[in-house]
């Protein structure tokens, strides 16, 4: 049973990843402290801010996705390529920077923040840095 | 018969390196064995330096003859697949289990100043601090601020964990990936790194793993490290404090090789630009004074810094400042750096990295002048402040270097190796090359991060964990070399083993036994105080090490024994805490009429309940218990 379900899973790897991240996802919502509703605001709120427009970014800056396999393959770094696991790390990485520059610089120009003007810088970074992605995606 | 001499000096040149090697090695284990271990256990840290170092040599005696690596490539790779797996799981499981040991505040001592800061000084409406900015933006999305504050000291941990990765896996070395998981694996089986979570230097600690991030970045793309670095530098600027005196180090011995060393007409054009500047800086300045004054007075505001006029140095400021300008142009505009290679580009990007520090200074230029003008008052040493309770304070509240030691002495001779044998991280597939600007780099920092973390200086302790940083890096060839040679049997599969389990059992012990700066019950203690306690009540705790909790948490106006609204010198203090005799107690309960509103009192559990004043507060009748840690206090009727 177990060999049949790996199978699947090999199979389907994209519907079993989406499955597996919606289970995550409520879950978490219950954990979360307050209603399920704020659970899921601060999920989606956490996600906006600190990984996914790193993620974009990355998606146009790294496109290709190497292998984690390396030994034996000790040539110059081309740049160009990484791996999944630094693709996650340098996605948390750039959305903290976009986030902390984003708006350190927006205070130093003099904008008092608000919770609407926060979450609309946010979201917009997450839909420039999307339609970059979806430029470099199209364009390859 | 002739013989050809080669192989003989070779196998001489090899054996004298080793000597010396191994003599430098025995004196740096003689240097750094604990005082304070007993001279048994001294002999015994010996014996283990001695251990390694034999082992090292036999291991790498032997990776050099080794032809089979290549054959073991599949073990090898699945086995650092399973570590990483096996790091990032224990990473999560040390650092959440302080949350399932003791409830939701487990970690900090100054977790209650930063949730009072977010909803007053620090709010979203007023703050500029970027830390601040982060944790706001996370609060306008549903998050608690508490929650919110942990969050990101946990995703710090993972992200340094992360950084760890990238940066081992954008430098050549014999193995990106091996070198990238045995520094994910010692970064989270660190005690030091493990109690920095626990005191929840939450600012450093992300700007610490942003500082790696940099480091990273500058061998890979380095564009994105200038950006990194402003937002790290925008968060705490402690962590890049050695990174950024590494960076000015290189590029000025950059420089000084291309223009001094290289070639000789360079040279003579340098000296002649550098006097002619200086002629030109004084024109300038005794020509055109305003100008300087404006300079330095008006934007820069040197005087305001040194509290003293210092008009005098202007001419050599100005000569100083022409001949960089000079410099980077001419730099800029040499034809030979038409062509690229990594070193020139690594010092493009440093110089850009620096002006990305220049800028986030410039920005921060009100705090960082107040941290300046403090720095120079004391000199730079903590032991120059002029208040000896607060010594420690300045020195960051943290473990001393002793501590340090006693804590990494587990890794200190893989470390000690990896110092003094550079050719440890040579590559032997990409040509024999060494990673030598990360090199350079991080000799110069370990130096700094040294100097500041062993000497008093001003923050000295928050240094250790920069260093502890260094330390790591520098001890993964030689546990990766020991991974390497131990995955070649069975036996030395088992050895691994217990290595990986000896590391991970104490880390978590650690984080089990660990206990919290305050326990729930008495925070929620501390918390009721918000809705029993009255609107003009002040809360005292009697020990510092509860403070912040009573400021962030009990919604009234809260001190402790130096902190602001206290109104005893330590002398006092002092008095209260320790006097005994006849008229201990009334001499405490004089002193508590310097306080004139209702007063309410915490005396946590680490106090113990042997105090003479906890006895007072038990006994007489002034003082009216509310809860298992808080009294009443208010004055007699016939003193009011």
């Amino acid at each position: 049973m177990f060999l049949k379900l790996n199978s699947l899973i090999k199979q389907n790897k994209k519907l079993f990843a989406i499955i597996f991240s919606l289970i995550i996802f409520i879950v978490l919502a219950f954990i979360i402290p307050g209603s399920f509703l704020t659970g899921v605001s601060v999920i989606i709120g956490t996600l906006l801010t600190l990984f996914l427009p790193g993620l974009f970014l990355i998606m146009i800056l790294f496109p290709r996705v190497e292998k984690i396999h390396d030994l034996g393959k000790e040539t110059a770094m081309t740049g160009r390529s990484i791996d999944g696991v630094e693709r996650i790390v340098l996605s948390l990485f750039f959305s903290i920077t976009l986030v902390a520059l984003c708006l350190s610089i927006m205070r130093q120009l003099g904008v008092v923040f608000s919770p609407s003007i926060v979450v609309s810088v946010i979201v917009g970074m997450n839909a420039l840095t999307l339609i970059g992605a979806i430029i470099r995606f199209r364009k390859q | 018969m002739r013989i050809d001499p080669d192989p003989i000096i070779k196998i001489f040149t090899k054996k004298v390196v080793w000597l010396l090697v191994a003599i430098v090695y025995c004196l740096l284990i003689i240097v750094i064995t604990p005082e304070s271990l007993s001279s048994k256990n001294q002999i015994v840290f010996y014996g283990y330096g001695f251990f390694i170092f034999a082992c090292m040599y036999y291991v790498l005696q032997t990776h050099e003859k080794d032809v089979q690596v290549s054959s073991r490539e599949e073990t090898i790779k699945k086995f650092f697949i399973c570590l990483l797996i096996f790091s990032f799981a224990l990473l999560l499981i040390t650092r959440l289990l302080p949350f399932v040991h003791y409830g939701a505040t487990p970690l900090g001592y100054d977790t209650g100043l930063y949730v009072k800061n977010m909803s007053t000084t620090e709010s979203l409406e007023v703050t500029k601090k970027a830390f601040y900015l982060i944790i706001d933006s996370l609060i306008v999305f549903g998050m608690t601020p508490t929650l919110a504050l942990h969050f990101i000291v946990v995703l710090t941990q993972i992200l340094i964990a992360g950084a760890f990765y990238v940066l081992f896996r954008s430098i050549t070395s014999p193995s990106r990936f091996g070198f990238a998981v045995t520094a994910v694996f010692l970064f989270v089986s660190s005690q030091t790194q493990f109690l920095a979570f626990w005191w929840m230097f939450a600012g450093q600690m992300f700007s610490a793993s942003l500082f790696l991030i940099t480091f990273a970045l500058l061998f890979r793309w380095p564009i994105l490290a200038i950006l990194t670095a402003a937002a790290g530098m925008l968060i705490h600027s402690l962590p890049f404090i050695g990174f950024a005196v590494a960076i000015v180090v290189f590029a000025v011995f950059f420089l000084c090789k291309t223009f001094l060393w290289e070639k000789a007409s360079y040279r003579i054009a340098l000296l002649s630009s550098v006097l002619g500047l200086s002629l030109f800086g004084n024109i300038i300045y005794w020509n055109w004074q305003i100008v300087s004054v404006f300079l330095f007075q008006q934007i820069v505001k040197l005087d305001i810094l040194f509290k003293k006029d210092i008009s005098i140095l202007y001419p050599l400021l100005v000569a100083i400042f022409l001949v960089l300008i000079l410099l980077v142009i001419g730099f800029f505009a040499r034809r030979r750096f038409e062509t690229k290679s990594v070193e020139k580009t690594i010092f493009y990007y440093s110089l850009l990295l620096l002006c990305a520090f220049i800028v986030v200074v410039l920005l921060r230029w009100g705090l960082v002048s107040d941290q300046l003008r403090y720095f120079f008052r004391h000199y730079g040493l903590a032991s120059n402040y002029t208040i000896p309770w607060g010594i420690p304070a300045v020195k960051g509240l943290f473990i001393d270097f002793v501590q340090f030691r006693n804590l990494t002495f587990f890794i200190l001779p893989f470390f000690l190796f990896g110092l003094i044998c550079p050719f440890v991280w040579r590559s032997k597939l990409a040509n024999r090359q060494y990673p030598n600007k990360f090199l350079a780099i991080s000799y110069i920092m370990l130096v700094i991060l040294f100097l500041l973390s062993y000497f008093p200086f001003i923050r000295q302790h928050r240094f250790i964990i920069m260093l502890d940083l260094m330390i790591i890096m520098f001890s993964v060839p030689a546990i990766y070399y020991l991974i390497m040679h131990f995955t070649k049997d069975r036996l030395g599969k088992l050895l691994l083993l217990i290595f990986i389990i000896v590391f991970a059992h104490r880390i978590m012990i650690t984080a089990w036994t660990q206990p919290p700066q305050i326990y729930s019950e008495e925070l929620q203690e501390l918390k009721a105080l918000a809705t029993i306690a009255e609107s003009n009540a002040q809360v005292m705790t009697t020990n510092t090490r509860y403070t912040p909790w009573a400021i962030g948490y009990s919604e009234r106006k809260a001190f402790g024994p130096g902190w602001e609204f206290d109104q005893w010198s330590l002398y006092k203090w002092m008095e209260f805490w320790h006097a005994n005799g006849d008229s201990a107690d009334l001499k405490r309960l004089e002193l508590l009429e310097d306080y004139n509103e209702p007063l309410y009192i915490f005396v946590g559990s680490s106090e113990g309940r042997g105090n003479p004043y906890y006895k007072l507060f038990e006994s007489n009748s002034v003082f009216e218990k509310i809860s298992a840690h808080i009294w009443k206090y208010e004055k007699p009727l016939v003193n009011k």
